[in-house]
């Protein structure tokens, strides 16, 4: 059984892949439900109960057709997608008010928002986030290398909204 | 609106998100095998559950009534002579003479007689009457105990193998063989070709 703390932390992090509360809540609340109705014994139960939220946030996604399918071979291309400098501590550096942040979070693709999760709010490194997430390292830096990209052209239009850091 | 670094904000923004009590409460409730939804789940399966014992019982007692053996012969036999035995109809004939007995149970297929086993017992005959045992007609004669003051019953009907084999013939020095019925013990003998069936008050 999940402690109320426990339940928060669960609904962070469906709140993190939704960026709206009421999703957030109907996706936790399914999930709760299946878990305890399959009378599942799970060696980590809060993780199992995570995989499960981002699976049926994905089928939700498909049905709705927001997921923009990418094919393996842009996949693979991901990893070199990234200048060999490239720091993931420069997306850190980005100075944002809250409703950039918002903003950016809506802007993301489910499997980034997931990254953003273990990033931000985990505090994972971009090596832990690829373990997790079963995905190479490369790709996860990719994609930290893109959502950095489009944080700034989000905001490029007010280029003082976004500083980046020495600049 | 104040900036910060874009971890920092993104974190403080998710973690300022929370479950309201009342949602919180629910999802408790959810995981609560006590609460009410798993309350009237229980309910619904044990309904199904008593319906469904009270068909394996039925079908139980189908199974049992179907596969137990009959009771035997000689307990059929003592039940029967028990039950007349307590209903005690009214004697047809009082006298303490067999040969009174024999001249007025007429219609027997057999001559009533004194068994071997109660010759120079202090029981008495006191009147008979007809009856039957198993469907066969029979003489139903009453015994006083003069020591004891108990009344018995012994019946006797013709010894027919075909309903009574198996019982003990006196003949092949068996003994009676005692069975036990609505309190009373009964004993059964086949003797010169008649079946005796008397009544005794049960002592154990």
């Amino acid at each position: 059984m999940f402690d109320k703390a426990t339940l928060q932390q669960l609904y962070r992090y469906s709140y993190s892949l939704t960026c709206d509360e009421h999703d957030a809540y109907d996706l936790l609340q399914t999930a709760i439900e299946k878990y305890i109705q399959a009378k599942i014994i799970a060696n980590q139960p809060v993780a199992y109960v995570k995989k499960m939220i981002f699976h049926r946030y994905i089928d939700e996604c498909r049905r709705n057709k927001l997921v923009q399918f990418e094919s393996i071979e842009t996949e693979n291309q991901e990893e070199t997608i990234f200048p060999a400098d490239f720091d993931v501590q420069t997306l850190e550096e980005l100075m944002v008010n809250e409703d950039m942040a918002k903003q950016l979070l809506q802007s993301l693709e489910p499997d980034e928002r997931e990254i953003m999760y273990c990033w931000a709010i985990e505090g994972f490194s971009t090596s832990e986030i690829a373990e997790k997430i079963e995905k190479p390292k490369g790709t996860i830096l990719s994609k930290i290398y893109r959502m950095r990209k489009k944080l700034l052209e989000k905001f490029s239009d007010n280029s003082s909204d976004v500083v980046e850091a020495g600049k | 609106m104040s900036k910060g670094n874009l971890k920092k904000v993104i974190r403080e923004h998710v973690e300022k998100q929370a479950l309201s009590e009342s949602q919180l409460e629910s999802l408790m409730q959810i995981q609560n095998p006590n609460s009410e939804t798993e309350k009237q789940a229980a309910k619904k399966q044990f309904r199904w559950i008593a319906i469904a014992a009270v068909f394996v019982v039925a079908f139980a007692n189908v199974f049992y009534f179907s596969m137990s053996p009959e009771l035997t012969l000689d307990q059929r036999i003592g039940s029967e002579v028990a039950k007349n035995h307590i209903n005690l109809k009214p004697l047809e004939i009082e006298t303490s003479s067999m040969q009174a007995i024999r001249g007025f149970l007429t219609e027997l297929d057999f001559m009533p007689m004194e068994s071997a086993l109660l010759a120079g017992s202090s029981k008495r005959l006191i009147g008979g009457r007809y009856c039957s045992i198993q469907g066969i007609t029979a003489a139903q004669l009453r015994l006083k105990d003069d020591q004891s003051g108990q009344v018995q019953s012994l019946y006797q009907t013709v010894y027919d193998k075909k309903v009574f084999s198996g019982l003990p013939q006196l003949e092949e020095n068996k003994k009676p063989v005692t069975v036990y019925s609505k309190g009373l013990a009964v004993d059964i003998w086949v003797e010169k070709g008649i079946l005796f069936a008397l009544t005794k008050e049960n002592k154990q």
